[in-house]
């Protein structure tokens, strides 16, 4: 029982983190409709940035993350700016295929500026071990835990609560009409896409700590995230952290109960039987009911 | 605004081009002798090739101080392999076809050597490579050399060692998915059960996991007494923290990547207690003085300490150097002359070539010291030949 427990928070706080790479891809998609393929480069960005800052520069922590904050919403503004504000236009296809290219540049990029070999991020979260009812808890999951709730608690409160928001869901929900009532659009797409980089930091600075900073860590997070969003249902926010929650458990008690070594297809699995069977995902509107 | 666009567009390409062109290596003068090096530069596998990039420019740099070989300044052409045996392929092809290198070093990646060995083969010249599966050796190519222990010796030796020293009953294996892991699993079942040792279990993860606790756990339920894990480099620290975490509470005998310092660089002393390393040899902290101040220049010239891989090659080049001195730049020559070479002394491992081009027969077991991070030998197993 208490490994079980042991397990689920393991699979829950693994799942939380797939959650917010999922979160940023939906963004990105309802806005303008484009699948960022670099969306686990902006994971592994944001780590190695909060290495710089924090480890390199020896910058204390709250500075440290703001700068983070401040260069990955850069890179995320530079990445539409310069990779999807001038093709635009094209065929969506042409988008996609840009935003895969754009991901091989930043791991080769990364590659040449930090190195090779991992590097470590162990300040930022505790590394301790609790005992609740028993059961031998790592902090560090229950951190995860609990400040993807304060982010997501955020999130909600920003596109719900402030005009900004309100804005940016506007323009996502029906591109023409938000552009005709006067809205920025192309702003509101820019900052979409920032709120997408720094998703996907944050997911790499609650990563990072356990499971260390390297070129490839934003890869297989992101091919997860993105199983997350078609089990969610592709467009929708809830989806997204309840599709990350449910392949991070599906990972777990796979591994555990089945074989380690056909977790992931069992992941998979489960999400092309979603394709075939559930398209819309558990939260997902039909496409008939959107337009 | 678009035309701002597309200046802005054109800078930050042109400033970002020129920012990672860098400063090319210096071009082979006339007289030099060139040798080809086929190394991972860019992609994650340079976080082996890394190391080797480094050691072989410091063998040339070594050489070419004590007055070159046969006189000659030595120029070792680096071209890289990436993480595709396409890529690789070509490496080789534009070595022999730009350098035309009596010899030619090739990578640590099983993988990459497999696929470059029938162009080696056309080649007819002697190569040394370091990939440790076992695959290679069996194809039988007469031009290839294994500069480190090959993967079974490895598992077998890390077998023997919980057998007869730890003097365990029943072990528990995980290894990354893939021939090395699971192939070095079967291997080290097969020696633990001569031995008399029960392998409880084989759990296999994959190389891009983050979370290994189901499989520790599943071994530790099924009833080891210790856990050896074949890994490569990004994982273990992972598993180490992992098993402190979960107070599995049972040794850790890790391969050669988890005491790479490229992994235990983001380790703490605390995750390492209780483990022990199956490696070709003890590097930093080698009580031999000639090791010790070959490990102290590395770290002092790249910032960083060197490891197993590094070594190997370094090893290669002099042992290449004795070659070419003993039996002049004929391809066939050389390799004769490397196939002789026996009970070589290197800085790392001593070599022996067999007939099937393998060099190195033994591993040694390493334990860090209470508290700390540094490694100490405990033992050395020598395979059986």
């Amino acid at each position: 029982m208490n490994e079980l427990v042991q397990l689920l928070v393991n699979g829950v706080s693994m799942g939380c983190i797939y959650g917010l790479v999922a979160l940023g891809f939906i963004l990105i998609f309802n806005a303008t409709g484009v699948i960022n393929f670099a969306q686990g480069e902006f994971v592994m960005l944001g780590a190695f940035l909060a290495v710089t800052t924090l480890m390199q520069w020896g910058i204390p922590t709250l500075p440290g993350l703001l700068l983070v904050a401040v260069g990955m919403g850069l890179a995320g503004w530079l990445f539409q700016r310069l990779a999807y504000q001038p093709i635009r236009d094209k065929p969506l296809l042409a988008i996609i295929i840009c935003t895969a290219m754009v991901s091989a540049f930043l791991k080769s990029t990364a590659l040449l500026v930090w190195g090779p070999y991992p590097m470590s991020l162990s300040s930022l979260l505790p590394d301790s071990l609790i005992v609740v009812r028993g059961v031998v808890l790592p902090l560090q999951n229950l951190a995860i835990i609990v400040l993807t709730g304060v982010l997501l608690l955020a999130l909600y409160l920003f596109f719900f609560k402030t005009q900004p928001g309100l804005l940016m869901r506007a323009t996502a929900q029906d591109f023409d009409t938000a552009r005709l009532m006067g809205i920025r659009v192309g702003r509101m797409v820019g900052a979409t896409w920032v709120l997408g980089a720094l998703l996907g930091a944050a997911a790499g600075l609650l990563l990072a700590p356990m499971w260390n900073v390297s070129i490839d860590m934003g890869g297989s997070v992101a091919l997860k995230a993105f199983a997350a969003c078609i089990i969610g249902g592709f467009g929708s926010v809830p989806g997204a952290v309840v599709g990350g929650v449910l392949v991070g458990l599906v990972e777990i008690l796979a591994a555990s109960y089945l074989s380690s070594a056909y977790k992931d297809a069992v992941t998979f699995l489960i999400m092309i039987g979603f394709l075939i069977f559930v398209p819309r995902g558990l939260f997902g509107e039909l496409v008939s009911e959107k337009a | 605004m678009r035309r701002v666009t597309s200046v802005t567009t054109c800078a930050t390409a042109v400033l970002l081009l020129l920012g990672l062109l860098g400063l090319p290596r210096p071009v082979a003068a006339q007289g030099d002798l060139s040798i080809g090096a086929t190394v991972p530069i860019t992609s994650p596998y340079a976080l082996s090739g890394r190391s080797y990039y480094n050691t072989l420019q410091m063998a040339e740099k070594d050489i070419n101080a004590q007055g070159g070989i046969k006189g000659r300044k030595v120029k070792i052409v680096f071209e890289d392999t990436s993480n595709s045996n396409t890529t690789a392929v070509n490496a080789f092809k534009k070595v022999m076809d730009t350098v035309k290198s009596p010899f030619v070093f090739l990578n640590s990646y099983t993988v990459q050597n497999l696929a470059v060995e029938p162009e080696v083969a056309r080649a007819k010249v002697p190569v040394m490579y370091a990939g440790g599966g076992v695959a290679v050796a069996e194809r039988g190519d007469a031009w290839m050399f294994r500069i480190r222990p090959n993967d079974e010796v490895a598992a077998k030796g890390a077998a023997q060692f919980v057998a007869k020293s730890l003097k365990l009953k029943r072990v528990g294996l995980m290894g990354v998915e893939g021939d090395f892991g699971q192939g070095g699993m079967k291997v080290a079942a097969e020696a633990l059960k001569q031995l008399g040792v029960e392998a409880v279990g084989q759990e296999v993860y994959r190389a891009a996991d983050k979370d290994m606790s189901a499989q520790l756990l599943s071994l530790k339920n099924k009833g080891a007494e210790a856990i050896v894990v074949f890994t490569y480099v990004a994982e273990p620290p992972i598993i180490f923290r992992q098993r402190r975490q979960l107070n599995l509470g049972i040794p850790l005998i890790g391969s050669s990547g988890s005491c790479l310092p490229a992994a235990t660089n983001v380790m703490t002393a605390q995750d390492m207690e209780g483990t022990y390393c199956f490696t070709d040899s003890l590097l930093v902290g080698n009580p031999d003085p000639k090791v010790h101040a070959w490990a102290e220049r590395y770290q002092k010239e790249f910032n960083f300490p060197p490891d197993v891989y590094g070594v190997a090659y370094y090893d290669g080049m002099f042992i290449l150097k004795q070659a070419i001195e003993k039996a002049g730049l004929e391809p066939q020559a050389i390799r004769n002359a490397i196939a002789a070479t026996k009970d070589y002394k290197g800085i790392g491992a001593t070599f022996s070539f067999d007939q099937r081009g393998e060099g190195v027969h033994q591993v040694v077991v390493v334990k860090p010291k209470p508290g700390t991070k540094n490694y100490e030998l405990i033992e050395t197993v020598r395979s059986a030949q």
